[in-house]
């Protein structure tokens, strides 16, 4: 039978260590989610990829069950990947740490579009090159 | 001494800005986060965070959002407004039990979570207990009420009873309503449901209602089914459990176009005069779903609605005789 979605909760967590603490217990807690049974489930889904986060997206239904989907890795790490850095500029020194070229964003907006707050390509690209200059990594033209 | 608590930090996640707050707040030292929605506003996002109480006094929470004003800045937004609540701290792995409480069911049920006893006023219901796990949720969905709300009034029928028939429930996720018509006093239950994690569900909840035991009834007739069967299939697996011999009575909450396509099957799992009701579809759904049903040879007739839910009652079109009225 179809059930009613009443919230989706993303979730960027450690793959094989989700636990009751904060954010898994407060914002699945409060939909009446049975906490230990996600844990499990995303530990057990992810456990094989330790080291790495994994965004989760929990559809909570009407009656307080639920489902879960693993996501793309945050744009971060994908922009990270691509300039060849460990991570971005610790302040906001801009375009001092790294950089991707035009088709490297265009493929980070592609890979992240399904999970981007946005169905545009053109906006993927504009909130991933606007992610990359906070980081401190320039565009290359 | 008493326990520390969190703050909690909400600010709205415009589409732009969220994956740069997803990327800022880590590095400083904000890495319990979580991004929000409701489906009546799927775009807007709210960012909630965590942070321990001893580390965020109120100085480096102001501060907060000057650090974060320049990724704004990149997209020519103003910064979202911060807002701080105080959160105590507390056993999460048990909390989220509170939201779930004994529901009575029509006049004869009680759906009542594992954990908890039979309220004192609820003593002459007949209690269905389950353990909620991922995929089943509390049994209160209208398409569940409606099918244990129809076991009741086929049993008022018999005497309050529903003994001597033999049910097949197709798609039986948590088990509920088989586990309710053996309550009832049916003598045995064949489930299936393609979900491994419903067969195991079903397992389980009936295991927890000591119905997974033998009944007196099937226990000393012969050639009688066990009392519970559950396999992992659709309607073909269903008919196998019961060993060539169609229930008396099929119970199969599942989703209208699901039901029609597995209708041709359905003089596989129950007899001729045998009875079935089928949930789980809208109420529009209904006309073209009774097309499809008598097209196969089944009367579906409207008994209940709730909301934007049906429930159709099924008997084979032309049954001279019921077993099962």
């Amino acid at each position: 039978m179809a059930k009613k979605v009443v919230a989706v909760i993303k979730l960027a967590l450690n793959a094989g260590k989700a636990n009751p603490a904060p954010p898994v217990g407060p914002a699945l807690g409060q939909h009446g989610v049975n906490i230990m049974a996600f844990c499990k489930e995303y530990n057990a889904r992810t456990q094989d990829k330790a080291g790495y986060v994994i965004p989760v997206e929990i559809s909570v239904f009407e009656d307080r069950s639920f489902t879960f989907i693993t996501k793309t890795p945050p744009a971060s790490v994908l922009i990270s990947k691509a300039a060849g850095i460990e991570k971005g500029a610790a302040t906001s020194a801009k375009g001092s740490v790294g950089a991707i070229s035009r088709t490297q964003l265009e493929e980070i907006a592609r890979t992240k579009l399904p999970d981007l707050n946005t169905s545009s390509l053109e906006s993927a690209q504009r909130i991933i090159e606007g992610t990359a200059r906070n980081m401190g990594v320039a565009i290359r033209d | 001494m008493a326990a520390l608590g969190w703050w909690r930090l909400e600010m709205a996640a415009p589409a732009e800005l969220e994956e740069s707050l997803l990327w800022k707040l880590p590095q400083l030292g904000i890495q319990r986060l979580a991004i929000r929605s409701i489906p009546a506003e799927p775009s807007a996002h709210l960012l909630v965070a965590w942070v321990p109480e001893i580390d965020w006094p109120e100085a480096e929470r102001a501060r907060l959002a000057g650090a974060l004003a320049p990724l704004a800045d990149t997209f020519a937004l103003p910064l979202p407004p911060l807002a701080w609540f105080h959160q105590s701290d507390e056993d999460w792995s048990l909390s989220w039990k509170q939201h779930w409480q004994p529901d009575p069911v029509g006049e004869r049920f009680l759906i009542l979570p594992a954990w908890l006893e039979r309220p004192e006023e609820h003593r002459e219901r007949l209690v269905i207990r389950l353990d909620p796990g991922s995929a089943f949720g509390t049994g209160s969905h209208p398409t569940t009420r409606l099918c244990l709300e129809a076991l009741e009034g086929l049993a008022r029928g018999r005497g309050g009873t529903l003994a001597g028939l033999r049910v097949a429930d197709l798609g039986c996720g948590s088990g509920i309503l088989g586990l309710g018509a053996l309550r009832l006093g049916a003598n045995s239950l064949a489930a299936s449901d393609t979900d491994p994690l419903a067969v195991r569900a079903t397992g389980e909840n009936a295991a927890l209602n000591g119905l997974d035991q033998a009944g007196e009834l099937a226990a000393h007739r012969e050639g009688a089914l066990p009392r519970l069967q559950v396999a992992q299939g659709s309607v073909e697996e269903l008919a196998e459990l019961l060993q060539g011999r169609p229930a008396d009575l099929l119970l199969c909450n599942i989703l209208a176009p699901v039901i029609e396509a597995l209708a041709p099957r359905f003089s596989a799992v129950l007899a001729a005069d045998g009875v079935g009701y089928l949930s789980g579809l809208l109420l529009e759904q209904v006309e073209g779903l009774q097309r499809a049903l008598a097209a196969e040879g089944w009367r579906a007739e409207q008994v209940g609605s709730q909301g934007p839910w049906g429930l159709l009652e099924l008997r084979a079109t032309g049954a001279q005789t019921s077993n099962v009225s």
